[in-house]
C-alpha cells in the first residue's frame, strides 16, 4: 500500500471484542504497557507478517468503547511528552470536561483500563475524581463511602 | 448563649473563607464542602484538646468519626431543587458503581486511594478499618512512592507560635495546623531540611536533630552527634533510594569545615573525613539559604569567595565552585528545579526593590537572570526596607516579604514561571494573619517513615 513520506507511524490496537482502532505510535505509547509490547516486538522482529511492519497490539482486557475513550485522552495529552509548550489551564479544563462528559460506568471501566494499560496521567486524573460526587453531597459522606466500598466500619 | 457564640464564630469563619477564596473554584474538587464541614466540626468539639481538624483525626483515629458525626449536626440548609434531583440521580447509579468497585482488584483500590488529594484521604480515613490500616500497608506504601511528584507542601513555623507548625498545601491553597505531639515543647525547634516526605528539625541551640513526617506523625529523635559544635551549622538531607524504606541521610557542616553524616539504616553519625584543601576555610556559609539536593548531591551557598560548595552523599566528595554574586543583591537563597540550580534574591537599586530569579549556567559558572516578580507587585516595596525569607526552595518557592507595614507571602513556580499570592495564615479561631518566620518545603508522602 502506498504511504506518503511524511505519515506518522500508526499502530493497530485490537480490543476484547475483536474491533480494531488505529492510532499514532506516539499516542499509543502513552500507555506504558503498549509501549513495552511494541518495543519488545521491535527487538524480536524476525517474524514480521506485514511488509509495512505494522504493529497489531492485542488488548484482551479492554472493550472498544473504553479503548476509544482512553486513546482520546492520550491524543490530547501527547504533546506533553514531546515538547514543553502546553497551555496548562486549557488542558486542565479539557480534562475536567472529559470526566464530566463521560458516564459513571464508563469512567469506572476507564479507570480499570488506565491501570491495566499503565497510563499514569489518566490514572491520576480519574483517581482524583473517583470519590468526588460522594464528598460533594455533604449529608453523610462517611456512610455513603461505606456503602460504595462495601466495607464494615 | 453558647449557641450565639458558635454561630458568630461560624459566620466569621465563613466570611474569612469567602475573602480568601472569593468565588468557588472552577474545578469540581471536594475542597468547598470539606472546608465548611471541618470548620463546623472544630467549633463544636472541645477546644482544649483539639488544635485542628488534622491533629484530631490523626491522634484519635477511628473514634474521631463518632465524635464528629454524632454531636455536631451539619448546619441546616435548604437544598435547592437542583441539588435534590442530583442527589436522586446519583442514587440510581449507585448500585451499578457498587458492582464495579466490588470487582476492582485490590491493587487498583490502593492505587486510586494513593492518588487522592491528601485532604480527601484524611477525610475518609475513618470510613472503615481497611482504609485506616492502609498507612501501615507495604503495598500501599509502594503505590505512594510510584506516583510522580506533584507540588511540594511547606512546613513553616510562625513567629507567634514557634512550637507548632503551619503547613501549606499549594494545590488547594489551604493552610493546615498540625500538632506534632512528639516534638519537644520546651525547646524551639526549626525545620531545616527535608527528603522523601520527611522533615528534619534542629533545635535552636544546634544540638539535637529530629526527623518527622508531618502527615502521619512518624517521628524519630536522632542520636547525639559525636562532635559538639555550638556554632551555626548548615544541614542537608537525602534519601538513599526512592523511598524512606531504603533509608535516609542527614548531614551537617560548620564554618570550620567540620561535618558529619547520619545514616538512618545504621542509626548513627559518622565522620567520613575532612574537608579537602580545595574548599577555602573558613567556610562562610550562607545560613539564610537552605541547601539544595539534586540526586545524591547537596549544594550549599558560601561567600568569601562567593559561590557554592557541593557534597556527594554517596562518594563523600566535596567540590567548590566560585560563582560571582549578582550586584545589589540581598537576602539571596539557593533553590532548585528539575536538576537546575537557581538563585532567588532581592535586587535593590536606588529605592526600587524587586525579587529576581537566576539560573546557574553550568558551563560558565555564572548566574543568569531568568525572571522577575511582576512590576505591579514590586511597586508596593518602593522606598521600603524589605526583608525576604525563602520558606521552600524545591521547584515551587515560597517567599515571605516583610517590612514594618508589609507581610506578603507569595509562591513562584520555577518551571511555569507563575507568581501567586498565598492566602494569609490564620490559626483556627484566630483572625490575625500570622508572620511566617521560617520553613522548608517537603514532598508530602502519606507513608514515609522516620
Amino acid at each position: 500500500m502506498f504511504r506518503t513520506m511524511s505519515s506518522k507511524k500508526m499502530i493497530t490496537l485490537k480490543s476484547l471484542d475483536g474491533q480494531t482502532l488505529e492510532v499514532e505510535e506516539a499516542v499509543a505509547k502513552k500507555s506504558l504497557m503498549i509501549k513495552n509490547m511494541i518495543e519488545d516486538d521491535d527487538v524480536m522482529d524476525d517474524d514480521v507478517e506485514d511488509d509495512d511492519e505494522d504493529h497489531v497490539v492485542h488488548l484482551r482486557k479492554v472493550t472498544h468503547k473504553v479503548l476509544e475513550k482512553a486513546m482520546e485522552y492520550c491524543k490530547r495529552h501527547v504533546d506533553e511528552d514531546e515538547n514543553k509548550v502546553v497551555n496548562e489551564n486549557e488542558l486542565k479544563a479539557w480534562d475536567q470536561d472529559f470526566v464530566v462528559k463521560t458516564d459513571k460506568s464508563t469512567l469506572c471501566n476507564l479507570l480499570l483500563a488506565a491501570y491495566y494499560l499503565n497510563i499514569e496521567s489518566l490514572l491520576l486524573l480519574l483517581s482524583k475524581n473517583a470519590f468526588h460526587h460522594k464528598t460533594s453531597e455533604g449529608k453523610k459522606p462517611m456512610e455513603d463511602m461505606r456503602i460504595l466500598l462495601e466495607c464494615q466500619q | 448563649m453558647e449557641g450565639v457564640v458558635m454561630l458568630r464564630q461560624l459566620i466569621g469563619q465563613l466570611q474569612e473563607f469567602v475573602q480568601l477564596y472569593g468565588s468557588p473554584p472552577p474545578q469540581p474538587l471536594p475542597q468547598l464542602p470539606l472546608l465548611n464541614y471541618a470548620r463546623w466540626c472544630s467549633s463544636t468539639v472541645d477546644d482544649s484538646s483539639i488544635d485542628d481538624y488534622y491533629s484530631f483525626m490523626m491522634a484519635t483515629g477511628k473514634s474521631a468519626s463518632v465524635r464528629i458525626l454524632d454531636p455536631s449536626k451539619p448546619p441546616p440548609s435548604k437544598r435547592s431543587r437542583k441539588e435534590r434531583t442530583q442527589g436522586k440521580s446519583s442514587g440510581t447509579t449507585e448500585p451499578m458503581e457498587q458492582r464495579i468497585w466490588k470487582d476492582f482488584p485490590e491493587d487498583l483500590y490502593e492505587a486510586v486511594i494513593a492518588r487522592l488529594p491528601i485532604a480527601t484521604f484524611f477525610h475518609f480515613r475513618s470510613v472503615c478499618r481497611k482504609w485506616n490500616s492502609l498507612l501501615d500497608s507495604e503495598s500501599f506504601s509502594q503505590h505512594c512512592t510510584e506516583i510522580p511528584q506533584a507540588n511540594p507542601w511547606f512546613y513553616t513555623i510562625t513567629h507567634e507560635n514557634v512550637n507548632s507548625g503551619a503547613m501549606y498545601d499549594p494545590s488547594l491553597k489551604k493552610w493546615h495546623h498540625p500538632t506534632i505531639s512528639s516534638l519537644p515543647t520546651k525547646l524551639i525547634v526549626l525545620p531545616v531540611a527535608s527528603a522523601g516526605g520527611l522533615v528534619c528539625f534542629l533545635d535552636i541551640g544546634n544540638r539535637n536533630f529530629y526527623v518527622c513526617n508531618p502527615l502521619n506523625q512518624s517521628f524519630k529523635e536522632l542520636p547525639a552527634r559525636s562532635v559538639k559544635v555550638w556554632s551555626r551549622i548548615a544541614v542537608g538531607m537525602t534519601l538513599n533510594g526512592s523511598s524512606t524504606s531504603g533509608g535516609y541521610k542527614v548531614m551537617w557542616v560548620g564554618c570550620d569545615g567540620e561535618y558529619e553524616v547520619y545514616d538512618s539504616l545504621r542509626n548513627s553519625w559518622t565522620r567520613p573525613g575532612s574537608m579537602p584543601s580545595s574548599v577555602k576555610l573558613p567556610l562562610s556559609l550562607n545560613f539564610r539559604s537552605q541547601a539544595v539536593t539534586i540526586d545524591s548531591t547537596l549544594y550549599f551557598m558560601r561567600s568569601r569567595p562567593d559561590g557554592i560548595v557541593s557534597y556527594d552523599m554517596v562518594t563523600g566528595v566535596w567540590k567548590q565552585f566560585i560563582i560571582p554574586t549578582p550586584l545589589h543583591l540581598t537576602d539571596h537563597t539557593l533553590a532548585e528545579c528539575g536538576g537546575r540550580v537557581m538563585l532567588v534574591g532581592l535586587l535593590s537599586k536606588n529605592a526600587a526593590t524587586c525579587v529576581c530569579i537566576w539560573e546557574l549556567q553550568k558551563m560558565t559558572l555564572l548566574w543568569k537572570e531568568v525572571d522577575r516578580m511582576p512590576n505591579i507587585w514590586c511597586l508596593e516595596f518602593y522606598g521600603k526596607h524589605i526583608r525576604m525569607t525563602c520558606l521552600g526552595n524545591k521547584g515551587l518557592l515560597m517567599l515571605s516579604l516583610r517590612s514594618r507595614q508589609i507581610n506578603r507571602l507569595v509562591t513562584y513556580n520555577v518551571s511555569s514561571k507563575e507568581w501567586l499570592k498565598v492566602p494569609g495564615c490564620v490559626v483556627p479561631h484566630g483572625r490575625k494573619r500570622q508572620w511566617i518566620a521560617c520553613g522548608t518545603s517537603f514532598y508530602p508522602c502519606l507513608t514515609a517513615v522516620a
